[in-house]
């Protein structure tokens, strides 16, 4: 019945309301564009973003952003989820200088983030799945996202981030997963940002 | 160097288990440190639980997988479960490990190319 309210609601003053969910494996720069997101749209950060891998290890969520472009209006939770992989181990983090013990728990409180991301595939109405793309994307764990996203109807706009680094190939991305809408961006330096939300509109406002 | 043993399994041997057992059945032969070859690819669902499950079991020892698949997923488990319910099999190929032994794994949609040993303790 709210379900349905709202939706008349959103008729008639011509916005919506959605959960946008950001995923991708650690390390693709999905806090940062979180953060360039909620910036843009609210004003102020989402999360804290790190070089070590597992850094964002709840969902963290920003509510009520609302985006406006082109005099549209479209409002939404956004959830930037833990990074989700395959193994975690943690030895990988006492090379960025973490002592043993906070290495230890690090690690445990990834694995937890990475059940909680992988639940939440579930509940979001939308995604975008952010890739490193200085990295090959073929992975098991981008494979593992699309495939359930896909398998539930979710829309899917794949973002291709990181082109402000040198060994940047946007084009492997496309030829990986050509069925996805696909957009470029350096969510660090802000590049391309503008045309991810006009496709965010287009497919999911 | 350690030996390393690699399990083939048919697709007959996961036919008539539910997802649940399927997962449980691999990762308790990734855990025994085998690399397993299986003659199909895991659904969506069942990739999502693997990785789950996974999570639920690292430790200090057992670091978690790395897996690779080869063929078309299919996007209705159903449609998979009534594949297998008829006698049927589903195309495609999984190889899965355990981390610690994999050292590279690459899939370029149609070969798998992995390279494989023992960075320290046996897993």
């Amino acid at each position: 019945m709210l379900g349905w309210l709202q939706g008349l609601i959103d008729r008639f003053f011509g916005s919506k309301s959605i959960s946008l969910g950001l995923y991708g494996a650690p390390n693709a720069g999905k806090t940062t564009l979180a953060n360039k997101i909620s910036m843009d749209f609210v004003g102020e950060p989402l999360g804290k973003v790190s070089e070590v891998p597992h850094e964002t290890r709840v969902v963290q969520k920003k509510e009520k952003v609302s985006m406006k472009v082109n005099g549209k209006k479209l409002t939404m939770n956004l959830l930037d989820m833990p990074g989700i992989a395959t193994k975690v181990d943690y030895r990988d983090f006492l090379k960025y200088g973490i002592d043993k013990e906070s290495a230890r728990i690090r690690a445990k409180e990834a694995t937890k983030g990475i059940i909680e991301a992988i639940k939440w595939l579930e509940n979001v109405d939308a995604a975008l799945v952010v890739m490193d793309s200085t990295e090959d994307p073929y992975t098991q764990v981008n494979i593992t996202i699309l495939g359930n996203l896909e398998a539930r109807n979710i829309p899917v706009i794949l973002v291709a981030n990181k082109t402000d680094l040198p060994g940047s190939n946007v084009k492997r991305i496309r030829e990986a997963f050509p069925q996805y809408p696909l957009v470029h961006i350096s969510a660090k330096n802000g590049h391309n940002v503008d045309e991810l939300y006009r496709t965010i509109f287009e497919k999911v406002g | 160097m350690p030996d390393i043993r690699i399990e083939f399994v048919s697709s007959a041997v996961l036919r008539d288990m539910e997802s649940a057992k399927r997962i449980e059945y691999l990762l308790r032969v990734i855990k025994r440190g085998c690399l397993i070859v299986l003659e199909e690819r895991l659904g969506p669902d069942e990739e999502r639980l693997l990785i789950e499950e996974t999570m639920n079991l690292v430790n200090d020892k057992f670091t978690g997988i790395e897996i690779s698949s080869l063929g078309a997923s299919s996007t209705s488990q159903w449609k998979e479960r009534i594949i297998r319910m008829l006698g049927g099999k589903t195309s495609g190929l999984t190889v899965i490990g355990p981390a610690k032994m994999i050292k590279e794994i690459k899939n370029d949609r149609s070969k798998i190319n992995l390279l494989a040993g023992f960075a320290g303790d046996k897993p």
